[in-house]
This record gives C-alpha cells, sequence and structure tokens, in this order.
C-alpha cells in the first residue's frame, strides 16, 4: 500500500533546541491516522512540518509521490493538503462567509465551489444561520467547525487537523469528533489528526502514532493502543 | 452668503484631495495593517516623476499612465528592499522605518527637482470651470470617485481583495489556503503607490508642486482615513469631505488660516477619543 503522505527521518529545531527527532510516519490514501502525545511532545510541530511552517527541517516531507519539504505553504495548501492550525486559525475581522469563500482561494470551478458551501451546511448547519456574523463573535466550537469547513472548501486530498478539541466542552467535542467520522466515511476523506484526547481520537482512528519527547514511540492500529497497559495508565486514565 | 458657499466649495475641493491621499492610506492598512507615514512623500515624488516625463517632451496622458506603472513599480520594490527584512519585526521598528521612508522620499524630491515651487499641468479643460470649484478640482473629485468605487468594489467583491484583507489580518492562516501572502502584500504597495500617484498628479495643479506639497495632506488624509474608518475604503471620501468642510470654515469664520492644521489634529484626536473605528468603519469584536 502506497502512503498518500509521508514523513521520513523529519529533525526538526526552534533555534538549538530540537523538537523532532527522526520521525517517521505514513498516512495511507482514505484513512484517518491519529497522532496522540502529551503537551510539547511535538504534535504541532509534526503538522507545521508537513506545511513547511518550521525554519530549520531535516528529513524528507512526501506528498502524492512528491517531494514537498522545500515548497512554499501556500503551494502546499495548492497541491491538496488544507491545513487546520491550533487555535483554530479563524480570520476574525471577515465573516463566516467571508471565511469560507477564502477557502475556495485557490480553485477555479465556481459551480463545484457553489456545491460545495451546500455540502459544508449539511455537516455543520450552524454556520448557515452565522453566515454574514463577524467570525470572532462565534463560540470556541463554532469558530473549530468554521476551520474544518474552510479546509473543506480547497477541496483537499488531505486534512490535517491540530488539536480539534481544544478548549471545547466534552459534548461539542463528541460531536466534531461525530463529524469528522461522517466526513470520513462519506467521502473518503484522508486525515491525519493531532489529539491530546486520546480516547475520543482513537475511536475514529484506522492507524495511530504516539509520540513522546519528540520521537514516535508507538504505532499501529487502535487496538493495539487500547490493550497497552502504559498506554491506558498515561493517556486514556484507566 | 455667497462668501459662505465659497468657502464650502473649497472645502469639499480639498476633502476630495484628502480622500485621494486617504485611499492610499486605507489600500495600505488593508494589505499590510501597517499605517504609512510615507504615503504623502511617495506622492510627491511620483508627481515630480511626471513633471520630468512631460518635460521630457511626452503628452501628458502618455507621462501620466508611465508614471502609473512606475508607481507601482515603485511601491512593489519598496516593499521588496525595505520592508520585506523587517517583516517579523516589532511595530515600532515598521514606523521608525516608515518615518525613515519619509524623509528620504522628501530629501529626494528636492534633491533631484529642487525646492522652488513649480506649476503642474492639469489635464482638464477650462470650460468645466464654474463661479464655485476650478476645472481642476471637478476632475480632481471625479476621478476621486471613481477610484474610491474602484478600491471598494475591490476589497468587498473580489476574491483577491478579500485575499488581501486576509493575509494582512492572519498570514499563517492565510497561507494555509494557499494564499501567497508574500506576493499579495508587494501587490497592495504597488496599488496604494498608483492611487497616491494619482493623488499626487491630480493635487499639483490645484495647490502647486514642491517637495512638501503633501507634508500638510498627509495629516488631513490621517483624519480623513480615521473619521470614515481606516478598514472601511468607502468611508475615505466622507471623511475627506467633512475633515475638508470642517477645516475651512473653522479657518474661514472661527480661528484663522493660521491655525487649520490644528483641526486635523483636533478630529484624529477626537474620532480616536470617541469612536475609534470611525464614522463608517466595522467594530472588531473578537472573543478571547
Amino acid at each position: 500500500m502506497t502512503a498518500l503522505l509521508e514523513i521520513r527521518n523529519a529533525d526538526v529545531s526552534y533555534g538549538k533546541t530540537p523538537i523532532l527527532k527522526g520521525i517517521n510516519l505514513a498516512v495511507t490514501a482514505g484513512s484517518v491516522c491519529v497522532l496522540l502525545g502529551a503537551n510539547g511532545a511535538g504534535k504541532t510541530t509534526t503538522l507545521r512540518t508537513i506545511s513547511n511552517l518550521m525554519v530549520q527541517t531535516r528529513g524528507e516531507v512526501w506528498f502524492s509521490g512528491q517531494r514537498i519539504e522545500r515548497k512554499s505553504t501556500d503551494l502546499i495548501a495548492r497541491l491538496g493538503i488544507a491545513h487546520v492550525p491550533d487555535g483554530r486559525g479563524t480570520l476574525t475581522h471577515l465573516t463566516v462567509e467571508e471565511n469560507l469563500r477564502l477557502g475556495a482561494y485557490t480553485r477555479r470551478d465556481p459551480a463545484g465551489v457553489e456545491a460545495d458551501y451546500e455540502r459544508i451546511y449539511q455537516y455543520f448547519p450552524v454556520l448557515k444561520r452565522r453566515l454574514h456574523q463577524q467570525a470572532g463573535t462565534l463560540s470556541g466550537g463554532e469558530q473549530q467547525m468554521l476551520a474544518i469547513g474552510r479546509a473543506l472548501m480547497s477541496g483537499p486530498k488531505l486534512l490535517l487537523l491540530d488539536e480539534p478539541s481544544f478548549g471545547l466542552a466534552p459534548l461539542i467535542v463528541r460531536e466534531i469528533f461525530e463529524i469528522l467520522a461522517q466526513i470520513k466515511q462519506d467521502e473518503n476523506m484522508s486525515m491525519l489528526i493531532v489529539e491530546q484526547n486520546a480516547a475520543i481520537a482513537l475511536r475514529v482512528a484506522d492507524h495511530a502514532y504516539l509520540i513522546e519527547t519528540g520521537e514516535i514511540v508507538m504505532g499501529g492500529p487502535p487496538a493495539h493502543f487500547l490493550d497497552d497497559a502504559a498506554v491506558r495508565r498515561s493517556y486514556l486514565g484507566y | 452668503m455667497n462668501e459662505f458657499l465659497h468657502q464650502l466649495a473649497s472645502g469639499v475641493a480639498s476633502g476630495f484631495i484628502y480622500a485621494s491621499l486617504a485611499l492610499a492610506l486605507v489600500m495600505i492598512y488593508q494589505s499590510t495593517n501597517h499605517i504609512n507615514f510615507a504615503q504623502g512623500e511617495l506622492a510627491t515624488f511620483t508627481t515630480y516623476i511626471a513633471l520630468a516625463l512631460i518635460n521630457l517632451g511626452l503628452s501628458y496622458w502618455l507621462a501620466f499612465a508611465l508614471t502609473l506603472v512606475i508607481s507601482f513599480a515603485l511601491g512593489f520594490v519598496i516593499d521588496q528592499v525595505i520592508l520585506r527584512p523587517v517583516a517579523r519585526a516589532p511595530v515600532v521598528s515598521i514606523v521608525i522605518v516608515f518615518v525613515g521612508l519619509y524623509v528620504i522620499l522628501n530629501s529626494l524630491s528636492g534633491f533631484f527637482f529642487g525646492y522652488v515651487t513649480r506649476t503642474f499641468p492639469g489635464p482638464f479643460p477650462d470650460s468645466w470651470s464654474n463661479p464655485f470649484l476650478s476645472a481642476q478640482e471637478i476632475g480632481m473629485i471625479l476621478v476621486t470617485v471613481v477610484m474610491l468605487l474602484g478600491v471598494f468594489v475591490f476589497f468587498r467583491y473580489t476574491t483577491l481583495g478579500l485575499a488581501m484583507r486576509a493575509a494582512a489580518q492572519n498570514p499563517v492562516s492565510s497561507q494555509l489556503v494557499g494564499v501567497p501572502v508574500k506576493r499579495l502584500i508587494a501587490l497592495g504597495w504597488g496599488l496604494a503607490g498608483t492611487i497616491g500617484a494619482i493623488a499626487g498628479m491630480l493635487t499639483a495643479p490645484i495647490i502647486f508642486l514642491d517637495p512638501n506639497m503633501m507634508s500638510g495632506i498627509l495629516l488631513y488624509g490621517f483624519a480623513a482615513a480615521l473619521l470614515g474608518g481606516i478598514n472601511n475604503p468607502a468611508g475615505a471620501v466622507p471623511g475627506g469631505i467633512i475633515v475638508g468642510v470642517v477645516e475651512n470654515l473653522t479657518g474661514a469664520y472661527v480661528i484663522g488660516p493660521e491655525l487649520k492644521l490644528t483641526v486635523a489634529l483636533v478630529l484624529i484626536l477626537g474620532v480616536l477619543l470617541v469612536r475609534p473605528s470611525g464614522l463608517f468603519g466595522h467594530v472588531i469584536v473578537t472573543r478571547v
């Protein structure tokens, strides 16, 4: 099976501080891959490495059969990687509608874009009701939905989601993960999700990795994680 | 009464001058989130370039068109060479860069073209004149209205305009959806340079050209942009008219011509104190 995305031997540092040490990670087309880990383990940095938002990177990043680690961030987005950053990256001054329209910036098929608005309102009906509201006034959960909607508007091959549960009430977290599972089922969308909330993330995952202080220490199907006593104690709390 | 009408008309005419420069300020603000203190000097400098081209024997409109191209290139180059290296610097450093740019452009105008006040040809036929406004003032008003509509439509309704606003507000998020942020900032500079050049070339026939032509106007332009709402291009013209009329009427009847510039400062201060988003600006609300 060939991977849609593959990171090979990535070393990444901030100044002299190494953050990622020899990371290897692959996402198969049509699958949901979850990267688990504690605060500061290097999860966000891994996603930022893929989008080339880091300054010092060694190693290779492959996407759809080509190397992308030297390409600019906007070009990587154009290739079909939609990255929902940590903190959701809401364009707070713009309206909800403008945020979604911006998501389709690289597209040249107006009919397809129009159809995608409707598709996104089906996943997130609340966005349709808030269409002309300034995005900064949305609740945290609504902003997360808007961020995912904006990413979908680009018609991506791969979704990168950085901590979609961040700062949200448990009920909203569950709703968002249910929608993500729905998107995967409806569209066979490939995703790489970074999460601290291991329990809920493992429910949607086809494959998972565990990262600790910049190194991948474990990888395999979700059941493998659920059966591991150490993982259960440290990350699942039972 | 007639005297009053004359003051009013002349206030409106000045208002459009301020509005045209305010539009360039709004352009830069919308595309980079910075206030360009050197905008007026850039406009003056490019107006001198137009004069040099005319003196070389080019027809007015050919010189006009060439100046627009040169101004676009100049704005673009200023961004690439001077602002790109400080893109990640704190805002104070960038303000200092703008002040430096102001002084440099002002001195370059004087160095190349001299400090003598010069006349600048006006393109509009004298038959347009009426008792209240000169032909050049009427032409200036028309062109400014057209520019305003252009800038407004660009930011409000085009995808490129939307992407420029987004790039200024949140560069990382914009890059992540495929917006080439650096290129759009350079484009914003180029367009602001062009708008400024139009403002300069249409103002110079009315108030004469010298290296400090825009110094006072820049202050009024700030007042106009702030009053109209710095994030709303459509506010620049009403903002400019209010500033022009208030300035002229208070200058004529209340405080005398010597203190006219104070009006701009009082207006700036008043807007910032009472209504920071301006009369027509969008209030930015953010949840934290």
